[in-house]
This record gives C-alpha cells, sequence and structure tokens, in this order.
C-alpha cells in the first residue's frame, strides 16, 4: 500500500512521422531531421496507488491507449519515466496473440506461457481456464478459426486474466460474450478489485468507470486535464463532452453572480442574478436559492418573472414563472423588485449549469427583458446515482 | 484462479510453442501438411540435378559421375534451402506479427529465431538421407560425423544473427523484405552449390571469401566429402560467423527498445 502501483513522472510520448519512408533512411544515415512528431502524450505524471482501481477517460485520440501501452510496457516512453511495481496483466485487446490455425487448447498454452506459467503447471491453469470460458471439450480441440466471436472472446478473455497479476490493464474489455459472460467477466474484475490488486481501467462507458473506479483522470490532446475522485472527474468531463456537441461555450470569465449593463429600454429589467446553495456552491438534496432583482421604471406596468435551470447544452432542464403560480398577481410597482425562488430540495444531480431569467408582461407572453444563460454554476452530488435530475426513490425487496 | 510465482517467462518453453505454431500456420490447410517441408527442397533438388547433372552435365573432378554431382549438389544445397527459407521468413517475422506485438508484452527475439529453427527441419532429415548415401557409397568417414555438428554449430550461430538483424531491420526499414530474396539469389549463385570452385579461374576464387555462405558450403563440403579445404576459407567462416552472428545479435538489441514506435 506504501508504493505506487503505477508512477509516471514527466511522461511524453512523441511517434515520429516521415513524409516519405526515403526520409527516414536519410535520416538514419546521418541526414537533417526530416519528420514531424506527433506527440501523442505530454507532461504527464500521475501516480495509481497500490490497490486502487483507477479510471481514464477522454476522446478517441487523447492518448489513452498510448498511456496504457506505456504502462504494459509495449511502448517506451520518449521522455519522463513509468514505473510499474508488479506483475502486469494487459487486457489492451482480447485474443491478441492467438493464431486462428490453432486449437483452443493450443492458443491456450501459448498465451499461457507469455503469461509466465511454467510448463509444469500449465495442465491445471489450463483446467481452470478451460472451466472458465465455458466452452465444451469438443470445441477446445477445433482451430480457434471455426469458433464464434462470442466463444473466441470467452477463451480469449479467460486466459487473459486467468494469471494472478499485480495490476490489471483494461481497455474496453468489458463487453464480453452473452449477458451471462459478460457478467462473469465482470465479477473477476470485481475479484481483482476485492483481493486489492490494482486496476487501471480504460472505457467510453462512463458507467463503468463510475462504479468501479475510486478514482480517475481524464486525457485530454494527450495531457492531464483532470484527475481525482472519479465523480468529479468524469462529471467535468460529461459536461465538456457536453460542451463539445456545439453549442453553450462555457465563459470561464462568466461571473457566478450576474449584473447587467445600465441602460436599455425596457420598462422593466434585470439588474440581477444569482444562486446560493446552503453553504456556498450548491448540492444535490440541499436548499438552494436564486435570486433575482429586477427594476420597473414604470408604477403602472405589471409583469412575471420566469426562470430556468439550463444544463450547458443548452437544455431546459426545469423552468418556472411567478405566472404559472394559480392566482398569481403580477408584480408591480415602480423601483427595485427582490424575487427569491427557494429550491427547498435542489434535485440536480453533478454536473454544470446554467440560469435564464425572463421578465414577461402579465399575459406571460411578451419579454420584456431576458437574461440567458447567465450565473454559471456547479452542481456536487454526493450520492452515486447519475444522469441529470434526482427522482425520489426506495428500492423494495 | 491460480497464481504464478516468479517473474520467468519461460522462454524455453514459449520458444517451443511458438515453433509449433510457425509450423502449424506454414502447412496448414494443406492436403499432405507437414510432409511439404520435405517435398517443397526434394523438388527443387530434383530441378537442379536435372537441368546441372544430367543437361549441363556439370562433374565434380573429386567425385565420379552424375551420382558424385548429386552428393555435392545434396552436400551443399541442403544447408543452403534452410538458410535461404530461415532468412526470408525472418526479415518477415516481427513485420507480421505487428498487430500483437503492440499488444502484448512479448519476447520479441523468440519470432525470429523460431522461424530460423523451423527452417532447419527439411535440412536435419536431408541430411540423415545424404549420411545413408554416402555410407552406401563407401564416402562416409568418422571424421564427417564428428565435425558436421561443428559446422552446424557454426550455420546456425550465423543465421540466428543474420535472421535477428533482417527481422528488425525489416521493421525500420520496410524494403528490406524485398531486398533479401534479390541478395539471397546473388549470394547462391556466387556459392559453390551447383557447380565446384574448380570451374572458376584461380583468380577470380579469392572474390567468394567475401562471401559468408561460400565459406560455409565449402566447409560442408570438406567435412562431408573430403573436399580440399583452404585455411584462408576455414578463418573467413570464423570471422563471418563471428561478425554476423554477434553483430546481427547485437544490432538487433539496440533497435528492439524502439520496436513499438515503428511497428
Amino acid at each position: 500500500m506504501n508504493d505506487p502501483a503505477i508512477e509516471l513522472h514527466g511522461v511524453a510520448k512523441g511517434y515520429r512521422f516521415y513524409h516519405r519512408p526515403a526520409d527516414r533512411l536519410r535520416e538514419l544515415f546521418g541526414g537533417a531531421p526530416r519528420h514531424r512528431v506527433h506527440w501523442a502524450l505530454q507532461e504527464l505524471s500521475l501516480q495509481v496507488r497500490s490497490g486502487e482501481t483507477f479510471g481514464l477517460v477522454g476522446e478517441n485520440g487523447a492518448g489513452k491507449s498510448t498511456l496504457l501501452k506505456l504502462v504494459a510496457g509495449t511502448v517506451k516512453p520518449s521522455h519522463g519515466r513509468v514505473t510499474v511495481n508488479g506483475r502486469v496483466a494487459a487486457l489492451l485487446e482480447l485474443g491478441a496473440g492467438f493464431h486462428p490455425e490453432e486449437s483452443g487448447r493450443e492458443n491456450v498454452y501459448l498465451m499461457g506461457a507469455l503469461a509466465g506459467i511454467p510448463p509444469g503447471r500449465m495442465a491445471e491453469h489450463y483446467e481452470a481456464i478451460a472451466e472458465f470460458s465455458e466452452l465444451p471439450v469438443e470445441a477446445l480441440a477445433r482451430p480457434v478459426k471455426t469458433y464464434s466471436s462470442g466463444m473466441f472472446m470467452r477463451l480469449a478473455f479467460a486466459v487473459a486474466t486467468a494469471v494472478n497479476p499485480d495490476i490489471l490493464i483494461i481497455d474496453e474489455a468489458l463487453s464480453v460474450g452473452d449477458m451471462h459472460f459478460q457478467k462473469k467477466s465482470l465479477d473477476r474484475i470485481m475479484s481483482f478489485r476485492e483481493r486489492g490488486k490494482t486496476v487501471l481501467f480504460c472505457s467510453h462507458n462512463l458507467y463503468q468507470i463510475r462504479s468501479l473506479c475510486a478514482r480517475a483522470a481524464w486525457l485530454h490532446e494527450g495531457r492531464l486535464r483532470a484527475i481525482g475522485l472519479t465523480e468529479e472527474v468524469v462529471t467535468a468531463y460529461e459536461s465538456f463532452e457536453r460542451e463539445k456537441e456545439a453549442v453553450l461555450g462555457k465563459d470561464a470569465q462568466a461571473p457566478s453572480v450576474y449584473r447587467a449593463a445600465t441602460g436599455g429600454g425596457a420598462p422593466v429589467r434585470i439588474l440581477e442574478v444569482s444562486m446560493a446553495g446552503e453553504s456556498g456552491a450548491p448540492n444535490t438534496l440541499e436548499a438552494a436559492t436564486v435570486t433575482v432583482r429586477v427594476e420597473s421604471r414604470s408604477h403602472f406596468i405589471p409583469f412575471h418573472v420566469g426562470v430556468a435551470v439550463v444544463r450547458n447544452d443548452r437544455e431546459n432542464v426545469f423552468g418556472t414563472s411567478t405566472h404559472f403560480e394559480t392566482d398569481a398577481a403580477p408584480l408591480q410597482g415602480s423601483g427595485e423588485h427582490h424575487l427569491r425562488l427557494v429550491l427547498p430540495r435542489l434535485s440536480l444531480l453533478s454536473g454544470d449549469y446554467w440560469l435564464s431569467v425572463y421578465v414577461l408582461d402579465d399575459s406571460g407572453l411578451q419579454v420584456y427583458d431576458m437574461a440567458e444563460a447567465v450565473c454559471p454554476f456547479t452542481v456536487h452530488s454526493p450520492g452515486q446515482e447519475f444522469g441529470v435530475v434526482y427522482i425520489p426513490y426506495r428500492w423494495e425487496r | 484462479m491460480l497464481s504464478v510465482s516468479g517473474r520467468g517467462r519461460n522462454l524455453g518453453y514459449l520458444f517451443w510453442l511458438w515453433v509449433r505454431r510457425d509450423i502449424r500456420g506454414r502447412y496448414a490447410g494443406s492436403m499432405v501438411g507437414l510432409a511439404w517441408a520435405i517435398l517443397a527442397p526434394l523438388g527443387t533438388i530434383g530441378v537442379f540435378y536435372l537441368v546441372f547433372a544430367l543437361v549441363l552435365r556439370v562433374r565434380v573432378p573429386q567425385l565420379a559421375g552424375d551420382s558424385g554431382f548429386f552428393l555435392f549438389l545434396l552436400t551443399g544445397l541442403l544447408p543452403w534451402l534452410s538458410i535461404s527459407d530461415g532468412l526470408t521468413r525472418a526479415s518477415g517475422a516481427l513485420v507480421a506479427q505487428e498487430q500483437f506485438l503492440q499488444k502484448l508484452m512479448f519476447p520479441v527475439s523468440v519470432l525470429p529465431t523460431a522461424v530460423v529453427v523451423t527452417s532447419l527441419v527439411p535440412q536435419l532429415v536431408g541430411t540423415v538421407v545424404l549420411l545413408g548415401l554416402l555410407a552406401v557409397t563407401g564416402l562416409l568417414s568418422l571424421d564427417a560425423l564428428l565435425w558436421y555438428p561443428v559446422v552446424f554449430a557454426l550455420q546456425l550461430v550465423l543465421t540466428l544473427g543474420l535472421g535477428l538483424a533482417l527481422s528488425i531491420l525489416t521493421v525500420h526499414v520496410r524494403d528490406t523484405a524485398q531486398i533479401i530474396p534479390v541478395l539471397l539469389q546473388l549470394l547462391f549463385y556466387t556459392t559453390p552449390i551447383l557447380y565446384p570452385l574448380s570451374l572458376i579461374p584461380e583468380q577470380y576464387r579469392a572474390l567468394y571469401l567475401l562471401n559468408p555462405l561460400a565459406c560455409l558450403i565449402q566447409v560442408y563440403h570438406a567435412v562431408l566429402l573430403g573436399f580440399p579445404l583452404a585455411l584462408s576459407t576455414l578463418l573467413m567462416l570464423g570471422v563471418w560467423t563471428l561478425l554476423l552472428g554477434v553483430g546481427g545479435w547485437w544490432l538487433f538489441t539496440v533497435l528492439k527498445p524502439t520496436l513499438g514506435d515503428y511497428l
């Protein structure tokens, strides 16, 4: 528990690309550099503690696979240091190293030898692998090229995880075979965790990352964008993914309290919008309050105020207005009005949100003034439920 | 689940499993399978015998008649076929496995060496036949049996070094795989296999020292058939074996760490 299982220190990995193959030859014989370097990873430092299940998220091409290869040892870093303490088993690609003409049994023997099983103990290992794969004896004697893809994957998973490693590296390998076998393979990975093994897990399935990993890292364009508790990292990543879908560029400078510019010809205008939880940032299931200050220029203009919570992909999560209340009289009177929208139990789950505030006429149709997508705030959820909103529930069994 | 003690990769065990895989992969699906390991060289030998002994009537001064040429041909061609087959396939051994070398930690040296070793099978079978023929014709000496393993060991060191070097060179310079067959053709005709060196004018014979395989085959001729052997040829074989065997291994070790980047 003291030494980190995996430690990367200032790691960079560059791949050289040559315009033409001959350029590589010229360079080899002392010519001027003719390559350009693509940096798959840069300035990467992170530690995975021993016994930890660590998740890795990021877009395609963010450097996740390169990182896994570095830890598995199939490629060497261009700069920096990669330290791995313990035996590594890598599931980078299930069935890598299988030969289609060989029987299931022969493939298992070769992969087993590769994993370090000595000849004398191969037979007992083989039995365990065959049993886990649930392939009939008849099938194991056939060349694997005759297998269905499900059978192939089952055998590949069984052999890859049969030898007891200290560190297990998994790249998108959990969806193997039918539902029954998926459960079984997930169980095996869980049992690795329970026995205090280190698991480095990379997946696009954020649900699996959330449920398996205590900590996670988010790689973006070869660099570490975030590292920490899974919920925070994954939430930040999801939020980024949504923004990329094009919509609201999150203005890093946007203040948490919105103040309108002075002037404007609206008869009733928004002055200020703010959002607060019980103790600063709002948390799921705690009270939160939206405060809106508006100013009316006339004593005689009735108006309503609407507030919407908007997710960062511009999706309205929830909206309400003063005229939605039964028998609600419009607001009226010149000067400043303070309104508070009290949310006694905030149902939003983790994520980044904005507020949109509208000032409407007494019919609720005409908009006097509006402030859309202002006042960004981040909700932190203490629980493990996922999605957009918290829906009260209970399990009955 | 079972645990494995130690970090040993059981290199030897893995090697033999890979040899089996290589053989299996080569002959899979063909009707007579493994028999091709013998049939194919047999065909080559037959063609050369037909053309050079029966049509062109090449004669070897030390040995009488067609059968004498046949023994001469066999002595040189058996090791040659296994060497050229081994080197050709070794040059593609790593590139062919690039998919999984990126995904698995594999003792890379196993791949070219296993290929070189499987290529020895026809030679070994053929040599047993050759020794039988020599015994029947009364040409077999105790010295031949004694020295054959030594020359064979030299051949092994030479081809393993070259095979390792070629396999990793091909990863860096893909053209290597295309050059090898052409180069082997050149080496083949500048090696006294189809003709005895005595047919070559005296002043050119020194050039044969520049061909490591010519040196090797001449030593085979001397050991099995009792041909005269120049000391220079023997010395050059030693130099070549050291140079290519150790040099090839060195090149492989130097280039191996960057392997993952170039596959």
